[in-house]
């Protein structure tokens, strides 16, 4: 994968997950984040940190992206959320507004 | 939080999310306050900013109930950010036009409605002030070059081609306080 369409995304023990920044790009917060004028740090790095947010959620949301990307380009699976993650990442997905 | 397989889903209570701290929000608002004003959002300048962090603080607040304060905090310190910017380029410009300079007007009108939207109270302390005592000061300083070299006569003409010019600037904005153009005629003369 070329750096160029990479993002990386830090969880809150110090977990990167480097991933596409089209699959990043289905939050619409990452996607603010990287996209506003102003010259965040966020977008001249191509990293972003979530202290609040931990690996495993953060793993969850990373394969979230990537199922979305597919499932919108017509594979209608479906996605499997261990019942004891659903609330922390129903926090996670509202405050990432995905 | 969720029990064994065999056994009915349950969410427990989220416990550990009881903000204990009382001065949770003021510090909260501090810091995105230092960061809107020092850290130069007031100056269009966000590098070395974290997006995340000022999202992460904003969201937090309104996610703990105190939106209202975030809400509020926000608007004074957005309005002293305008206020400062605006009335410099007002005092600016209005000076450049009365030397004879060609000014974008569109851009005088988008500063004034601004000031408008900020409350009506604000627009005439704010700038009708300041804007009233440049005016009589600079009158002042014309009338009196004038009365050195002119007549009474062209002086009077003078005075009365600056009272409508004044109004003319003021009709496109359209927004002048009456009181504001009752000063300003009395000022010319």
């Amino acid at each position: 994968m070329k750096k160029e369409d990479t993002v990386k995304l830090i969880s809150s023990e110090g977990m990167e997950f480097v991933i596409d920044k089209e699959a990043a790009m289905v939050s619409q917060t990452i996607r603010n984040m990287l996209t506003s004028p102003g010259g965040f740090a966020e977008a001249e790095h191509g990293v972003v940190t979530f202290p609040e947010i931990n690996a495993v959620i953060l793993e969850k949301i990373c394969q979230y992206f990537y199922w979305s990307l597919q499932y919108s380009r017509g594979k209608e699976t479906e996605f499997h959320i261990e019942p004891e993650l659903t609330l922390e990442l129903m926090m996670a997905a509202n405050y990432l507004h995905t | 939080m969720s029990n064994q397989k065999k056994r009915i889903f349950q969410i427990e209570a989220f416990k550990n999310r009881v903000v204990v701290d009382p001065s949770y929000s003021e510090k909260t608002w501090n810091i995105l306050d230092h960061a809107i004003h020092q850290n130069q959002i007031c100056n269009q300048n966000a590098s070395g900013l974290s997006f995340e962090e000022l999202y992460r603080n904003a969201y937090n607040m309104v996610f703990h109930k105190f939106g209202e304060k975030l809400y509020s905090g926000l608007f004074t310190t957005m309005t002293a950010c305008l206020q400062e910017t605006s009335i410099s380029l007002e005092a600016a410009q209005v000076h450049r036009e009365r030397t004879g300079e060609a000014i974008d007007r569109g851009l005088m009108r988008n500063i004034v409605k601004m000031l408008m939207d900020l409350g009506f109270s604000v627009y005439l302390e704010e700038f009708e002030k300041p804007f009233l005592e440049v005016s009589a000061e600079f009158y002042k300083g014309e009338s009196q070059k004038i009365m050195e070299c002119c007549d009474c006569g062209d002086y009077l003409k003078r005075a009365e081609i600056r009272i409508n010019e004044e109004r003319d600037d003021c009709y496109p904005h359209d927004k002048i306080s009456p009181q504001g153009e009752l000063r300003l005629g009395k000022y010319a003369s």
